[in-house]
């Protein structure tokens, strides 16, 4: 799933040289450590592309094995990200996670400068909107190795990345037909 | 309700820039005095408190510690801080208008006060923003603010088939103006050809494209009009809406500028075509082109065409923030937007640096918080 070869300690970029951690890293390395420890004991697969989890602990756990999903209302038929555990538009809490991973480029900005520990060491990078064909959006940065050039308003397949870095979630990006671009 | 009319009579504020050795209460309290100054009434005067969150020098209930600060704890009726980003100021002044229609209070001191570029370093202006990013969805990816903008101007500038470069008419519309504004913090003149040598922060947005962090502060005096003298103002009618907090919960429209702005203008039936200028939050060029639009003040796509053109100068049939804006005359973190207010009233009233000729006596000002997200619109009035 990786697509670099950075290392896999997962703790490495969130030490600071000295006192408290920011509350951003602190934020992160509580998100990493769920999702490396306390997560895995929750979630489970259904073996048809669909969880029963629709929370954001499940959906970074789900990408984290490499699925791209977004929830599903039963109540209304919806598919939507940001993930909720309450439907956006009929606030049904009947809610599943749905893999989907074709989606276009529809923004894209690459970020040059940031303080922001794990980030600053990983720009220049892009960050990419991407529209789902039901509407759904969702922002993740891009694999730092990408060989192509992202071209607005291309369908691609996403393909989640969850390196130990210092970017820590990205996405692969491949043509619909299965070529990289 | 009863209705007690309502105005601002008076208005005050710092230099904007390097305030070395001052903290926010000091620059609160410079403001304030000078603001009361100008409404020719006395601190004894003020029982209601409104006041913007800093980034630097903020207290957790920051508007009782201002009010202790300023020796008017026992006096207050009414006291808040506002938390809103850059529709703070504005949403203020509403709250304001509210509690003294409900007579809740007769004089509300607003001030806005910030000292991010003296009293912390630039980076940690930019990492205290981020921190604002969503926690489950934006900070985990290294959203920035900066980021969340840029996002914006590139589907923006694909929708409409325009280059990197036709955001920056935006900022240089704004440092003409800024030029001849004595309070302006960035008064040298700014070519196409330096507007195009700026770095990139956050591609498609150069550093001109983004408001420069600096010190400063604002005030305003509210009050029923029963204690008015002349070239009083007052608030003509306002709206607020939101579709979102956080950029990955937009939608692919930009709705809420326009609600807000259409609730304003069906209170008392004003429009933009009444005002002799405009007042819009311009944090980033792409802030001001998405908000120029979605109010109908430009047609989609062409608002850095009209202000190269010249339309939101001076002598164009609209200007718009002839003080400079958020991206020339500066942006003093949590204290931005008052500047904004400040100057609307003082071109009401004919004392401006760059003046506008005032023929109606109305304004509009339109301000948004978050990323487009607190969208709050106003149309401000000479009485």
């Amino acid at each position: 799933m990786n697509c670099s070869s950075r290392g896999h300690h997962h703790g490495h970029f969130l030490q600071t040289k000295a006192g408290k951690p920011s509350l951003l890293k602190r934020q992160i390395q509580h998100r990493l450590h769920d999702k490396t420890q306390g997560y895995k004991a929750h979630s489970h697969h259904t073996g048809d592309n669909m969880t029963s989890h629709s929370t954001p602990r499940s959906w970074w756990d789900q990408f984290r094995t490499g699925t791209i999903s977004l929830t599903y209302c039963k109540g209304c038929q919806t598919e939507d990200f940001p993930v909720t555990s309450v439907c956006r538009n009929c606030r049904a809490r009947d809610l599943k996670l749905v893999q989907r991973d074709h989606a276009t480029l529809v923004a894209l900005t690459t970020l040059h400068t940031t303080p922001v520990a794990p980030f600053k060491d990983a720009v220049p990078f892009d960050l990419c909107t991407f529209s789902f064909s039901s509407g759904a959006r969702m922002t993740l940065p891009a694999c730092p190795n990408l060989k192509i050039r992202l071209t607005l308003g291309t369908l691609y397949r996403l393909t989640p990345c969850a390196d130990h870095g210092a970017l820590p979630h990205h996405v692969s990006v491949h043509e619909v037909d299965g070529s990289v671009r | 309700m009863k209705q007690v009319p309502v105005v601002i009579t008076g208005v005050g504020e710092t230099t904007i820039g390097k305030h070395y050795g001052k903290t926010t209460l000091e620059l609160t309290f410079e403001a304030a005095e000078k603001a009361l100054t100008d409404a020719e009434c006395d601190w004894n005067d003020i029982d209601g408190l409104i006041v913007t969150q800093p980034l630097v020098g903020a207290f957790p209930r920051h508007a009782l510690a201002v009010a202790e600060n300023l020796g008017i704890s026992s006096q207050l009726r009414y006291a808040e801080a506002i938390p809103m980003g850059g529709s703070s100021s504005l949403l203020g002044l509403i709250n304001a208008d509210r509690a003294i229609k409900m007579e809740d209070c007769s004089r509300v001191l607003i001030v806005a006060a910030d000292t991010p570029r003296t009293g912390q370093s630039r980076q940690e202006s930019v990492k205290h923003f981020a921190e604002q990013r969503h926690p489950d969805w934006e900070q985990p990816i290294g959203m920035l603010n900066a980021s969340a903008y840029a996002l914006l101007a590139s589907e923006y500038l694909s929708r409409y088939k325009l280059g990197s470069e036709e955001l920056l008419h935006l900022p240089l519309m704004l440092r003409r103006h800024a030029m001849r504004t004595s309070t302006a913090a960035y008064r040298d003149k700014l070519s196409i050809s330096d507007a195009l040598e700026s770095r990139v922060v956050s591609s498609p947005l150069r550093l001109v494209e983004c408001s420069p962090i600096n010190d400063g502060a604002g005030a305003l005096v509210v009050t029923s009009n029963k204690y008015v003298s002349a070239k009083a103002v007052r608030l003509a009618g306002h709206g607020f809406a939101t579709d979102y907090d956080s950029y990955v919960f937009k939608g692919s429209e930009l709705e809420a500028p326009w609600r807000a702005y259409s609730e304003a203008s069906k209170r008392e039936g004003l429009s933009v075509a009444d005002c002799d200028f405009a007042m819009i939050y311009d944090s980033y060029s792409i802030a001001l082109a998405l908000q120029l639009e979605a109010i109908g003040i430009s047609r989609p796509g062409q608002a850095a065409k009209d202000a190269r053109a010249g339309r939101f100068d001076i002598d164009g049939d609209l200007p718009i923030n002839p003080h400079g804006g958020l991206l020339s005359h500066g942006h003093c973190g949590g204290a931005s937007g008052m500047h904004h207010l400040v100057e609307l009233v003082k071109q009401l009233r004919g004392q401006a640096d760059n003046q506008v000729p005032i023929v109606g006596g109305t304004a509009l000002y339109q301000a948004e918080g978050g990323i487009l997200s607190a969208n709050t619109s106003a149309f401000l009035q000479l009485v």
